[in-house]
């Protein structure tokens, strides 16, 4: 309504404002004309004074006469352009002078219009916010269900910056409730939480304390086997000295078996040598033995050629020879018998002997394989002592760091049971914080349940819904205001 | 009277020391061609021939490899190779009982006398040598020729 009103003002203006700058344009015109004119009469006032000048310096000559008093005629003439000129100035300026009163006229008349337009704009407005008023009263009582119906007029985007308010208002206090319902839900879920953080902090504290135990013992143990190894390393000590006299005492043997092998071999070679004496001896006992037979074979033949010859004289004396010769192969026989039977038993005796020679020859080479074998053997365990002797050292130090390390993760350990009966003490006390939470939450829905809120079904539109509306109203609001 | 007594092929016999000349041993033996295996050969005893006559295979035993017995000349030109001739001895002979008679007396030529004189080296049995000397199987030593 008013830009319509504005719009036929300027209706109003626009004919005397163009007539008047068309006079204006007209007497500009007429004064440029002037001017030019002026200009024109001045140029030729220049050259006629430039002429006169002329004669007067170097005299009058026929041509510069007639050119002077052409100039003298040409500013004798009349210029009908200035009084032209003149005459339409005045016109136009008077015509000018009755446009502007015709202006001012129709300003007077324009504003006295926009003065009655405001006087019944006011109290169109007046009414519009007694009536915003009435419909924004249930707002007090705390009714979020209270719409404003203005629309037009600041009255109109009052009401949308109201409409956008409650709608703000009433999503904030459905946040609230919404907020303190969850706020609820998640105070008893932090007091649930705590309490169980509480119970798994004590049970927590209850495997530390036995975790700190089994480390205690562990470290204990670990101290056990520090000093287990150090005996260990004393005992490979031990075996280590041992075994260096064993092989002390086993290289004393080795050479006294040398000198034992050497006596046997000598016993061997003098037993070979026994044999051989043992083989003359024999011949010998074969001569005997032949030389008995011989002989009882004269005994025999003596006998024989007495018992042939009884009537001979010499009997008596041959019988006494044969006699003699028959005792005497007796005698042989029994010595050769006495001697074969003490050869024999010397020679098995020889031949025994040189096989126990031969056996402790061979029992020789045995115990010295069997003693370098055992060298050996000591050589490996005297290595095996010195690095089981430096592993054991080790291991002791080893031990020792365990032992270290096992105290300071029992001292850590008992450092997190107190952070952790700390932690089930401030679970205690944010359980007690959050029934002051919890007592918070249920003060907030208390004092949201002061509002009334529109049905969601019915009257509430959605959330969603009420932002778009709330924002649309909000842009209206801004665009008036 | 004295006995000589001898071994042969296991049997242990005894003789009249008075038909034996004399006890050789080591004899050197040459072969002789077409005679009977018991029949040892020709020997040299004391610068004579001497036919040597192995008892024991002629006695049908084992063959006998010991001293030699070259009998009394006038007993006969031969001797006899028998084992061992342990000595003599002065004993009487005495009857052996039928029933007595040893079971290893077998063989064959064996001209035993029934009688038996004991000694220090044990029992032996009487031996006829003359009939031995006498008999055709001794005196016969023509062999096949191998």
């Amino acid at each position: 309504m008013s830009a319509n009103r504005s719009n036929a003002q300027v209706n109003r203006l626009g004919v005397p404002a163009v007539l008047m700058s068309l006079c204006l344009l007209a007497l500009i015109v007429s004064l440029f004309g002037l001017f030019r004119t002026s200009g024109l009469t001045q140029t030729r006032v220049d050259e006629l004074q430039a002429s006169w000048q002329e004669l007067m310096n170097d005299g009058v000559e026929g041509s510069e006469i007639v050119a002077t008093d052409r100039l003298m005629q040409s500013v004798s003439r009349p210029v009908p352009a200035v009084h032209s000129a003149a005459q339409w100035s005045f016109a136009m300026g008077a015509l000018s002078l009755v446009l502007f009163v015709w202006i001012m006229m129709t300003l007077r008349s324009i504003q006295r219009s926009q003065q009655s337009a405001d006087i019944q704009q006011a109290q169109n407005d007046q009414a519009a916010m007694a009536k915003l008023l009435d419909e924004m009263a249930p707002l007090a009582s705390g009714d979020l269900a209270v719409r404003a119906t203005m629309h037009d007029g600041a009255s109109g985007a009052l009401a949308d910056a109201f409409n956008h308010a409650v709608s703000e208002l009433q999503r904030l206090a459905e946040i609230q409730l919404s907020t303190s319902r969850a706020l609820g839900e998640s105070v008893n879920q932090s007091h649930e939480l705590a309490t169980v953080i509480e119970q798994q902090c004590s049970q927590q504290s209850g495997h530390i304390h036995q975790s700190s135990n089994s480390l205690l013992g562990m470290s204990s143990s670990t101290g056990a086997l520090s000093a287990n190894a150090a005996d260990t390393a004393v005992a490979a000590k031990s075996v280590l000295d041992k075994t260096d006299k064993v092989t002390t005492d086993l290289n004393t043997i080795s050479k006294q078996l040398d000198g034992v092998r050497r006596d046997t071999d000598l016993a061997i070679s003098l037993m070979h040598s026994l044999k051989q004496h043992t083989h003359s001896i024999e011949d010998g006992i074969a001569l005997l033995e032949d030389l008995t037979r011989r002989t009882d074979l004269l005994a025999v033949n003596t006998t024989i050629r007495v018992s042939s010859a009884k009537s001979d004289a010499t009997c008596g004396d041959v019988s006494r020879l044969t006699d003699e010769v028959a005792r005497l192969a007796e005698a042989l026989g029994q010595t050769h018998t006495d001697i074969t039977t003490s050869m024999r038993s010397m020679s098995a005796d020889t031949s025994e002997a040189a096989t126990c020679m031969q056996r402790l020859h061979d029992s020789y080479d045995a115990q010295t394989a069997k003693t370098r074998s055992i060298t050996h053997s000591l050589v490996h365990i005297r290595s095996q002592s010195q690095a089981m002797h430096k592993h054991s050292v080790n291991m002791a130090e080893q031990a020792v760091l365990y032992a270290g390390v096992v105290k300071e993760l029992s001292e850590n350990l008992n450092l997190i049971n107190q952070i952790t009966e700390q932690t089930g003490q401030d679970a205690r006390t944010n359980a007690q914080s959050v029934e002051g939470l919890k007592k918070l939450a249920n003060d907030l829905r208390q004092s949201t349940s002061d509002f009334s809120l529109p049905d969601n079904h019915s009257t509430k539109p959605d959330n969603q819904e009420v932002i778009s509306i709330s924002r649309h109203a909000a842009g209206r609001a801004v665009i008036n205001g | 009277m004295q006995y000589i007594l001898f071994t042969a092929a296991g049997l242990k016999l005894a003789i009249p020391a008075s038909r034996v000349k004399a006890v050789h041993e080591q004899l050197n033996i040459q072969d002789v061609a077409g005679t009977v295996s018991w029949f040892l050969g020709l020997g040299v005893a004391n610068g004579r021939i001497l036919p040597v006559t192995d008892f024991g295979a002629f006695a049908g035993r084992t063959s006998c490899s010991g001293r030699v017995l070259e009998l009394a000349p006038e007993v006969a030109i031969a001797a006899l190779q028998v084992d061992e001739v342990p000595g003599f001895s002065d004993a009487q002979p005495v009857d052996v009982p039928a029933s007595e008679k040893p079971v290893d007396m077998q063989g064959e030529n064996l001209y035993l006398m029934g009688k038996s004189l004991s000694s220090k080296v044990g029992e032996h049995l009487m031996f006829d040598i003359d009939a031995l000397v006498q008999s055709s199987a001794f005196n016969n030593i023509k062999g096949r020729i191998s």
